[in-house]
């Protein structure tokens, strides 16, 4: 079985810095971490590949050069290729113009499953995914918190799908794109001590447009459908506040104030 | 006339027409025409509140069937030519989004939280970057205007009835559906954090701490809730969450234990009337948004709170009310209390 796994390296909004006072993000004192939501679509693909011996697990990433080690690094956690797509021309892409450059690529690929995240930590938008699979004409589904079962005589998965409220299980026709939410028991192993050097380049792709061919027009700010007008940090309305400590005469000031309010029952 | 569809999600009918108001905010009142679809059955819920309900026959598809709702978004705006189409952010409604966007090539915009206007452009805001920041997007090219909005994010306003004309939809596009429901189960119901007038509300900053919160919400007649930062680390569940990927909540009292107040954090908190929060660091971005700033230790507060509730208690029940006739004095404007 063939699986590719769509993955993206995301600022680790934990670790982040913004000055405060010139209203800038440090990121390049950022670290960067795999999307969350990713890691478990690499996780649920090595689990697979125990499943179905022989199998490949392929990852697929478009991404500034700089991502390059981060591609590397899920070499060295067992990914059997790792596919950088990276072109000055995609810089600004929309999740639209995103999708575009992705199908594009997977348009020559032979794959019988597609796994993703649900969603980024940093974008958040959860299209790409459902895009890519529109552009492919295959199915796709998100949210999937378990890979129940792979028929592939019949080439169908069945799946489960959580909602706040509810537990859905669904079969889906394969090949088809399934969006991962994030478990925190499926993580990806460690490097191996022998590994944390290994050279793997040999198992690393570099895409271009020269590769994928496609028009200007449809990559970068130009191909996308939105722009991002303006940005500002976030402030909030000032209005009366009360400052306080937790020394005794403070906490009474709250008490007195939640009497007040009718909030202590009597 | 500008028209605007919306996509009502059976399982979110009321949230679904609730962007009624996100269409109102981008064309006026009287300027728009709501188109409803609805897939799988005529949504009675529906009926005086948009002008035409579209609606796909059970038969022909379900409302898991993302392919073909797409395909048959694509044949309706070929003859109505929409000028916006809405989706609740739904499971489903996020699935046929971005889809519907790729088939009428039209920019999307994810969980938008306020509509304004940049000349002839709508403006729409959402949190982005980590959510240090607002981003304000339009969207370019000729499609429609596309978004998905979060539960609770507008609220429709009581407006006239309208006379709904329903149309029955015979999509021509329709090809077995590739996603089949096996089996449906709701979540055991829980208590509702949307629900409590009080919440008490425990962060990172109390994350090993965070079933003391229980005591505290206990006094106060009220429930605990969580940021996300806790929920991740597995140390609350889920459905207590507040925030853009938890839940919108609308307290009459919120305090914020530990809690930074991120604006995913904070995009939850829009409806609360009043905020404490408790934090070591006086510069945290939630004391912005507190009516009542703690400054200290997020236990300390705790326990010295339970203990003067506790205390007022043990001498009103003693000695009659003393405690009650003393503050009742200087606290004006509460009689009746
Ligand atoms: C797409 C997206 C969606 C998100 N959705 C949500 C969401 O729905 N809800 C949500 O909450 N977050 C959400 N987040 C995460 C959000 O950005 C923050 O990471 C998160 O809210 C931080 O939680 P916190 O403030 O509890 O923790 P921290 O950021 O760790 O803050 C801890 C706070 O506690 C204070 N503190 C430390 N020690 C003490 C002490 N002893 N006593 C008192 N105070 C103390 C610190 O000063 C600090 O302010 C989302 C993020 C993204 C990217
Ligand atoms: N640049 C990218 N390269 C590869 N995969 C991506 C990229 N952006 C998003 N994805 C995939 O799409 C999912 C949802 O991303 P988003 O639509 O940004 O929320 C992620 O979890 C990834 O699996």
């Amino acid at each position: 079985m063939n699986i590719i796994c769509l993955v993206k390296p995301v600022p680790d909004v934990e670790n982040f810095s913004y000055d405060y006072e010139h209203h800038v993000l440090l990121r390049d004192r950022g670290y960067q971490i795999i999307n969350p939501d990713d890691e478990t679509a690499v996780s649920a693909a090595f689990d697979l590949k125990q499943q179905f011996p022989g199998s490949t697990v392929e990852t697929l990433t478009m991404a500034p050069p700089g991502a390059r080690p981060y591609l590397e690094d899920l070499i060295r956690r067992g990914v059997d290729r790792a596919v950088h797509i990276s072109d000055p021309l995609f810089a600004g892409s929309d999740t639209y113009a995103t999708s575009g450059v992705l199908a594009k690529f997977l348009m020559d690929q032979t794959y019988d499953i597609i796994l993703s995240g649900t969603q980024t930590l940093d974008g958040g938008t959860a299209h790409i995914p459902a895009q890519v699979a529109e552009l492919l004409g295959i199915q796709h589904i998100s949210d999937v918190s378990r890979i129940d079962r792979i028929a592939l005589e019949e080439q169908t998965a069945t799946v489960n799908v959580e909602s706040e409220d509810s537990l859905y299980t669904f079969e889906i026709d394969l090949p088809a794109v399934l969006g991962m939410a994030y478990s925190a028991r499926n993580r990806l192993p460690y490097i191996p001590y022998d590994a944390i050097n290994e050279e793997v380049g040999g198992k690393m792709k570099t895409v271009t447009n020269t590769d994928l061919g496609l028009e200007r027009s449809r990559v970068g700010l130009t191909g996308s459908m939105t722009q991002v007008l303006r940005v500002e940090v976030h402030t909030y309305a000032r209005k009366e506040i009360l400052r306080v400590g937790t020394d005794d005469e403070s906490i009474d000031q709250v008490y007195q104030f939640l009497e007040k309010r009718g909030f202590l029952q009597p | 006339m500008k028209r605007v569809l919306i996509y009502i999600d059976q399982d979110a009918i009321e949230e679904s027409l609730d962007l009624l108001e996100a269409a109102e905010q981008m064309y006026g009142a009287d300027s728009y025409t709501a188109y409803g679809l609805s897939v799988g059955s005529a949504c009675s819920r529906a009926e005086g509140i948009v002008d035409h309900l579209l609606v796909i026959d059970a038969e022909k598809m379900s409302s898991y069937d993302v392919q073909n709702i797409t395909a048959c978004i694509d044949e309706l705006h070929g003859s109505y030519r929409f000028n916006a189409v809405l989706f609740p952010a739904t499971l489903f409604g996020r699935m046929i989004a971005p889809r519907a966007a790729v088939r009428l090539r039209a920019g999307l915009v994810a969980e938008v939280t306020e509509v304004h206007h940049r000349g002839n452009d709508i403006l729409l805001v959402r949190p982005a970057f980590s959510g240090r920041m607002l981003a304000g997007i339009i969207t370019k090219g000729d499609g429609p205007v596309m978004m998905t909005v979060r539960n609770n994010t507008f609220t429709r306003r009581k407006r006239v009835r309208k006379d709904t004309e329903i149309h029955v939809v015979h999509p021509s596009c329709s090809s077995p559906p590739g996603v089949r429901l096996i089996e449906h189960r709701r979540k055991e119901a829980v208590q509702d954090i949307r629900e409590s007038d009080v919440l008490v509300a425990g962060g990172g900053g109390v994350m090993r701490h965070i079933e003391q919160l229980e005591d505290l919400a206990r006094e106060l007649n009220g429930m605990t809730a969580a940021s996300r930062r806790v929920v991740d680390s597995g140390r609350a569940p889920r459905h207590i969450q507040v925030g853009q990927s938890g839940k919108t909540v609308s307290p009459k009292l919120y305090i914020a234990i530990g809690i930074s107040g991120s604006i995913q954090h904070a995009v939850g908190l829009k409806n609360a009337e009043c905020i404490i929060s408790v934090n070591s660091d006086p510069y945290a971005p939630i004391c912005a948004l507190a009516d009542i700033v703690v400054i200290g230790d997020g236990m300390e507060f705790i326990q010295g709170l339970l203990k003067k509730i506790r205390e007022h208690r043990t001498a009103s029940s003693e000695n009659g009310f003393p405690e009650a006739k003393e503050y009742r004095g200087n606290l004006p404007g509460n009689g009746g209390r």
